[in-house]
């Protein structure tokens, strides 16, 4: 199938982004990398009358450390964070999540606020945001705003992004130097949705888990354990207690299992990690 | 065979082939506990194809074979919902083998020539789809000691099994069941009860008044009420979006057996290009003080395209859009919003099992 008819526009600027979200509003859809926008123009599951095309902006394709998060503009592709040479010392995280994330070409034309922007629950960027605690810059005609990625995602496809608003950047909270990171996945086939995600920060005691795949929204789980016992304990009953989907790809019997296994070897990860 | 018969020898039989290809296949599958995924580790064939007159031709239509049948095997699946949709109709659903998961299949050639071809030629054409197949589900009973073996041999399948054998945890089912897998006229039920805090005379108000009912139903461009048989009937056309994808819908919304201010039946279709919803359920409003009570109890079906795209984030649009009509069904009636808001969303995942 082919896409029905739109305006493309060529942003110059980020004022001129803002004001054409802010006269076409719902009717319009930002372009950046076109990973997933594109194949559903083509399915027509999509139909805006108006696409603004973001990758003239040159100040949007900045990243960087600003304070004490790891800042990405709306215009950086994926495949620029995943070689950025800093990227596995400041967000150790991030560098382990990136090998799983579609394939080689989706990440060079994918951006990272784009992935952010669709919402997909098993996607791992937003597992990423969402666990490291990270925020959304939403800017409009009339004011700019950070939201928090828990105030942000709201369910599947999602967000609290108001239809003149656009995703200026993202920002990834940067962990202490004695923090440690552990990451793992199960898709059917590589560079599929995940199954089951899992994501996990430790600081001494402190564990946060996030789980990707298992509901229409991130889970983000939080305990203290003094040993990978006592964590392992925690994820099990998780496991057991927490309503996850059940659907054609996967039986929630599955994903709960998934959650223990994957979680224990997150943990373990996370549990050994070294700081470069 | 000691002569090819030339007419066919017994009820119903037909010989099909003057000179028939034999193949034997083995192979060693490795079965992650961990993943519940079966992963091909070794895979062997052997064909007596006669006399090859062509090597290359002869292994091409090997490897071509066996890659469909890794996939017949353990990743391609037709799924249809109780309703008769197609619900694996994209790639993303219906999954492919990739060449990763296919790995490559050793080939031996046993060379018996035919005495019925002029050149001792057999065939060779698809013989590992089916031979393969068998052989992978061979070995997978063989590795769980078991056997029936339903194909594709998914992780979701190898994981129920291992429960029924007792090797895994049998966890607590979902009450976060998809319509897509559950097999009923209307799959999608949802019932419970939130707290408005308005009287229910004031929500009555709104649901007989057309004007108001556009503020509530979630991108509602029109709407118009008529008079049917036992209540009323309310054409409109809304616009509904799930993410990224926008569809105009014409529905059809009933409210019949109307008992103001206490209850009344809701029924309804919509039609667009994305597909077709229906749904019927029964509201009653309860009076608590100067709150409401609302308790309902609905059932609803997708189908089409909406259905057959992206099965996974489904039915947590559909309860969104759902969220979406509570909400502004409250604040129209003139309920206090602030704090409501949030609350009312909490309780109404509780309800449909979504959160506790």
């Amino acid at each position: 199938m082919k896409s029905a008819p739109f305006v493309m526009h060529q942003a110059h600027s980020q004022s001129n982004i803002l004001d054409l979200l802010d006269q076409y509003g719902e009717d319009a859809r930002v372009i950046a990398g076109g990973q997933t926008l594109v194949p559903v123009l083509a399915m027509r599951v999509a139909s805006p009358d108006h696409l603004i095309d973001i990758n003239q902006v040159k100040e949007l394709k900045n990243f960087g450390i600003t304070g004490d998060s790891l800042q990405v503009g709306a215009g950086v592709r994926q495949s620029e964070l995943e070689h950025w040479s800093e990227l596995r010392k400041t967000q150790p995280l991030l560098s382990m999540m990136f090998p799983w994330i579609a394939h080689t070409p989706i990440r060079n034309r994918g951006t990272v606020c784009g992935s952010i922007a669709h919402a997909d629950p098993s996607a791992e960027l937003v597992l990423g945001l969402a666990v490291l605690e990270g925020s959304v810059t939403l800017a409009s005609k009339k004011k700019k705003r950070v939201v928090q990625a828990k105030d942000f995602f709201l369910g599947a496809l999602q967000t609290s992004r108001q239809s003149n608003e656009f995703i200026e950047a993202v920002q990834f909270p940067i962990r202490g130097p004695h923090a440690g990171f552990g990451f793992a996945e199960y898709g059917y086939r590589h560079g599929d949705f995940a199954v089951v995600a899992v994501a996990v920060i430790k600081e001494d005691d402190a564990w946060t888990i996030g789980f990707g795949g298992i509901d229409d929204v991130v889970r983000i789980y939080k305990c203290t354990a003094i040993s990978l016992d006592q964590v392992k304990q925690f994820i099990d009953e998780l496991a057991a207690e927490t309503e996850v989907r059940e659907d054609p790809t996967a039986t929630s019997g599955l994903r709960r299992h998934l959650m223990r296994t994957l979680g224990a070897r997150a943990c373990q990860q996370a549990m050994e990690f070294k700081s470069d | 065979m000691s002569a090819y018969p030339i007419t066919p020898p017994i009820a119903n039989g037909i010989n099909t082939s003057a000179a028939y290809g034999f193949a034997l296949d083995a192979c060693g599958i490795e079965i992650d506990p961990a993943t519940c995924a079966a992963k091909i580790d070794q895979y062997i064939t052997v064909h007596d194809a006669g006399r090859i007159l062509n090597p290359a031709l002869a292994d091409g239509q090997i490897y071509g074979a066996y890659a469909q049948a890794v996939g017949a095997a353990l990743f391609e699946e037709f799924v249809y919902s109780s309703d008769g949709n197609f619900l694996s109709g994209t790639f993303a659903d219906y999954r492919l083998p990739t060449a990763s998961d296919v790995g490559v299949p050793k080939i031996y050639h046993q060379e018996s020539p035919s005495p019925f071809t002029p050149l001792g030629a057999k065939g060779i054409g698809e013989g590992n789809s089916m031979s393969t197949p068998v052989c992978i589900a061979n070995a997978i009973a063989d590795a769980l000691d078991l056997e029936n073996i339903v194909l594709p041999v998914t992780p979701s399948r190898i994981h129920a099994l291992l429960v029924e054998k007792g090797a895994l945890k049998l966890d607590k089912p979902s009450s976060q069941v998809s319509s897509m897998t559950t097999n009923t006229d209307y799959p999608l039920k949802a019932k419970g009860e939130v707290k408005l805090e308005v009287l229910p005379e004031d929500i009555f108000a709104v649901l007989m008044d057309p004007e108001r009912l556009k503020n509530v139903i979630p991108g509602c461009e029109s709407i118009h009420k008529k008079f049917i048989a036992n209540g009323i009937r309310y054409d409109c056309i809304a616009v509904v979006r799930i993410g990224i994808a926008k569809a105009r819908f014409a529905a059809q919304v009933d409210l019949t057996k109307v008992q103001s201010p206490d209850s009344f039946v809701l029924g309804g279709e919509g039609r667009g290009p994305l597909g077709m919803a229906l749904g019927m359920g029964q509201v009653s409003l309860k009076k608590e003080g100067t709150t409401t009570i609302l308790i309902y109890d609905y059932q609803a079906q997708v189908s089409g395209k909406l259905a057959a795209i992206g099965s996974r984030l489904l039915e947590g649009a559909i309860r969104l859009v759902l969220d979406q009509l509570f909400r502004a069904l409250a604040k129209e009636a003139g309920a206090k919003y602030e704090g409501l808001f949030k609350s009312l969303i909490t309780k109404l995942f509780v309800l449909l099992g979504m959160a506790k």
